[in-house]
């Protein structure tokens, strides 16, 4: 019955809650990082440097890593990739650059499967 | 792998900020509704629902600070809080950017309630639909999780149920004034 008449939500309520929302967040970002290393480290992608960090000016690749599935029948995409197609030549150039000298022989298509580890993850790397 | 941390701590918060704006809202609908009777007191509620609202702001700043943070995607503060800034899908990031600054005036409007008209308040608070929709929308175009973890037919199914109790709440809101006077006595005479 005292329960009823509680008139706001207590602090163990509070701390509850929050604790709640920290552990998911917690969860989730080791459930994305366990599954994004497999299909990252695996791949040789380079995870370490800024060389195989998506720049969003830049991410063209990244964004057609994951177009397969996020992106391509997706809101606003039209205006977007093609505006980010315009300004990417140099951004995309670098990543290549880098990851060429990872794998020694990546021309053109190679660098989008293992660049992006969210994208091609969710995307099954095709 | 350690290099991503902010990464995931990024998309990890984007996504618990969705569920808690998706809670706040639910919640907020119950309460003005009355939907579950008076067993939760309806101040408790209201207790509830802001707490929830504050925590999707605390998230939603765990999701722009991560992704500020994080040298694995090259977002600046600007890209953030600027609509159409960010380059990389700017139209999907811009849905998340609007509803970053909507969930700031309803919840900044929210905590100065007393000292705001009641229909300035309102109507700034009527805000949560689009902010629903706006964040909904964010996740499936530019978050990377969207298939994975929040299936289409979810997001539709949440539409469909926004749609439903605000209709309901505006049904319910126009019942009152003749529903709430004979609760007490009605049968007095």
């Amino acid at each position: 019955m005292a329960p009823m008449a509680r008139r706001k939500i207590s602090n163990r309520g509070r701390v509850l809650a929050a604790g709640l929302c920290l552990g998911a967040t917690g969860l989730l970002a080791g459930l994305m990082a366990a599954t994004d290393d497999t299909g990252n480290a695996s791949a040789g992608t380079p995870s370490g440097g800024n060389s195989g960090a998506i720049v969003p000016g830049s991410s063209n690749s990244g964004f057609d890593g994951s177009s397969d599935t996020d992106g391509d029948g997706r809101v606003g995409d039209p205006g977007d990739y093609s505006g980010t197609q315009g300004q990417v030549p140099s951004g995309f150039g670098d990543d290549r650059g880098s990851s060429g000298s990872s794998s020694g022989s990546t021309s053109q298509q190679p660098s989008q499967q293992p660049r992006f580890p969210q994208p091609n993850t969710r995307s099954g790397g095709s | 792998m350690a290099g991503h941390t902010w990464w995931y701590v990024a998309r990890a918060g984007g996504l618990v900020a969705w569920g808690l704006v998706v809670a706040s809202c639910a919640w907020g609908l119950l309460h003005a509704t009355r939907a579950l009777g008076r067993r939760p007191t309806p101040a408790w509620m209201l207790s509830t629902h802001r707490y929830l609202g504050a925590l999707a702001v605390v998230f939603t700043g765990v999701h722009v600070l991560g992704l500020v943070a994080d040298s694995y995607v090259h977002f600046g503060i600007t890209d953030v809080l600027l609509p159409f800034a960010s380059s990389w899908h700017p139209v999907a990031v811009a849905w998340g950017v609007v509803a970053m600054w909507l969930l700031l005036a309803v919840e900044g409007t929210s905590l100065a309630r007393q000292h705001l008209p009641q229909r300035v308040w309102r109507g700034i608070h009527l805000l949560s639909y689009p902010i629903l929709a706006l964040t909904t929308v964010h996740l499936l175009s530019a978050g990377t999780d969207a298939k994975s973890l929040v299936p289409e037919t979810l997001a539709v199914a949440l539409g469909v149920l926004a749609v439903f109790g605000a209709a309901v709440l505006l049904t319910w809101r126009s019942a009152p004034k003749t529903r709430t006077e004979p609760r007490p006595p009605v049968t007095s005479g």
